[in-house]
């Protein structure tokens, strides 16, 4: 896709040029102004500010002091929260990502096969995605309630004894990720891996099938590549997603059973509103946001790998950017 | 989002090649997947239908009733009356020569704020994100690229990072409590995710609809409108 806007590119507008080049250029910062406006009021003001504070004691109510790194050493040293916070946000996102993924492209796949009824299946998987995330944390804690839910009953029919689920602390993380499964699963990501299966030209298929490739080996050697930006898009997407985790906990859970689901954005956001710490959440969000960066730059690096752009003139996916 | 789901094409059939005992096998197995993941999908919402009309003995019975033995509409009812939907209380006017009031419901309550929020909101997220859009996609000017790659890079940056920041900001600007950070910053080009997708569409207009307008001597905004 960037195809196009090179073509126009080969034209630049440098200094001295044109008067009609350099009033189309002032045009166009015009057009682009309510974004760089927005930018630097509602981003860039925000972010340079947050770092400012990362390095004081600020509790709103009197002015910031400057305090130097002393917000960075208490994260990595004294919180014990930070470290286990953040172990907890690991190990959710390290089931929710795979599990994610692959529910959604399994469910595109289903629904590109072409059967009777794929358009009514495909609302019914969208569905969940649109629903507000408080019904939906509301209507799960409903159903998964140890005592007398339905997941519980339900299992109790094929002979399974219920686990406690988010009473527990070790089903509480697991019930989230249901959770995030039903929300998620069938939402935008199983719609861009939808958009990428049908990207896949059927001549490779065909051509497959006449080498005498069987399903699996098609979906392995056909599909996986084809589709490689797309889950390479999905897989960014869904990482910064999971490592955020903070509706779910904040409405459901509170953070219980014994901090079980006490993630790192929920610690983050105690310590800001619950107790005062600004300049402290405020480092706290700094780390974070290099951390989200170090593993989406990661990801970037090490799609060279596995990530397969067919030629010049691909748009399967088209996502990336 | 909805309506991108519902835009999709319809899709053509895998592997033409199968034969149909093959097709036929591969329909149980397609129709077995796809049923158990609606049930897992769907489930939550009939759950919600079905307990919205039961009575509330029955919401928390075990074994848990899947169909109310008596359909309870008066529920929605009492949701209705109960909560300020529409309304956020009552004005009362003193009639004017006589000592009765007039009792007002008074404009305002939670759809109301939602209907206030999503409509400028949404008029402003599509309002400035086209124009965003439009100049990334149409015009040449120093840093294009870099300021695009700055759209993208929003994507990433979590929300958490500038939370306390954006807090003081409309803090200072006395917006808290007010439903102004829900709106005003969707004016200014709102979600970087819709200027991406806008400059695709715009970018896949040929270019030639632009010139002949311009020939005919419309400028850029009427070109775009």
């Amino acid at each position: 896709m960037s195809t196009s806007s090179a073509t126009f590119a080969a034209q630049p507008a440098r200094r001295g040029a044109s008067p009609l080049t350099r009033r189309k250029a002032i045009e166009g910062y015009l057009y682009i102004s309510p974004f760089l406006l927005g930018f630097l009021i509602f981003t860039a003001y925000p972010l340079v500010t947050s770092l400012y504070l990362s390095f004081t004691s600020y509790n709103i109510i009197s002015d910031p002091t400057w305090i130097g790194l002393e917000n960075y050493q208490r994260a990595f040293t004294q919180d014990g929260q930070f470290w286990a916070s953040l172990g907890r946000t690991a190990r959710y996102a390290l089931m929710v990502v795979p599990l994610g993924i692959i529910c959604s492209l399994l469910a595109a796949i289903l629904l590109n096969q072409g059967f009777r009824g794929t358009t009514i299946f495909r609302t019914v998987f969208f569905l969940p995605s649109i629903t507000p995330i408080i019904a939906s944390v509301l209507i799960w804690l409903w159903l998964l309630q140890p005592s007398i839910g339905v997941v519980n009953y339900l299992l109790s029919l094929v002979g399974v004894p219920g686990p406690p689920w988010v009473q527990s602390t070790t089903w509480a993380v697991p019930s989230l990720v249901i959770l995030s499964l039903w929300n998620t699963a069938g939402g935008s990501r199983m719609i861009v891996f939808l958009a990428g299966l049908q990207g896949v030209p059927q001549e490779l298929y065909e051509a497959a099938h006449i080498d005498g490739a069987n399903r699996w080996q098609r979906f392995w050697n056909v599909t996986v590549p084809m589709i490689s930006p797309t889950i390479f898009f999905n897989l960014v997407i869904s990482v910064i997603g999971a490592l955020s985790v903070f509706s779910v906990a904040y409405i459901g859970t509170q953070g219980g059973p014994n901090y079980a689901t006490y993630f790192y954005v929920y610690h983050l956001y105690i310590s800001a509103f619950q107790f005062n710490l600004m300049g402290y959440a405020s480092a706290m969000a700094w780390i974070f946001l290099i951390i989200v960066l170090a593993l989406t730059w990661m990801q970037f690096w090490g799609q060279k790998r596995w990530v397969f752009y067919a030629g010049d003139e691909h748009d399967s996916g088209g996502k990336d950017g | 989002m909805a309506d991108q789901a519902a835009s999709l094409p319809r899709v053509a059939p895998v592997s033409g090649t199968s034969s149909s005992a093959a097709r036929f096998r591969d329909g149980i197995v397609f129709y077995t997947v796809a049923g158990l993941l609606t049930f897992f999908f769907f489930f939550p919402f009939f759950w919600t239908v079905s307990s919205s009309l039961k009575a509330a003995t029955e919401i928390t019975t075990y074994p848990p009733v899947f169909v109310p033995s008596e359909l309870l509409f008066h529920n929605y009812y009492r949701a209705w009356t109960k909560v300020p939907f529409f309304t956020s209380g009552f004005a009362s006017f003193a009639i004017p020569g006589t000592e009765l009031f007039l009792n007002v419901p008074t404009f305002g309550g939670f759809y109301v704020n939602s209907l206030i929020v999503t409509v400028l909101a949404v008029l402003g997220q599509v309002l400035s994100a086209t124009l965003v859009a439009y100049g990334f996609a149409r015009f040449q000017f120093p840093f294009r690229n870099t300021l695009f790659m700055l759209v993208i890079a929003t994507l990433i940056i979590p929300w958490e990072v500038t939370i306390i920041p954006s807090f003081l900001l409309y803090k200072w600007l006395g917006w808290l409590d007010t439903l102004k950070p829900l709106i005003v910053p969707s004016w200014f080009g709102g979600s970087p995710l819709y200027i991406f997708l806008l400059r695709q569409f715009f970018m896949g207009i040929p270019r030639d609809l632009d010139e002949a307008a311009e020939m005919d001597g419309a400028n850029s905004f009427r070109i775009l409108w």
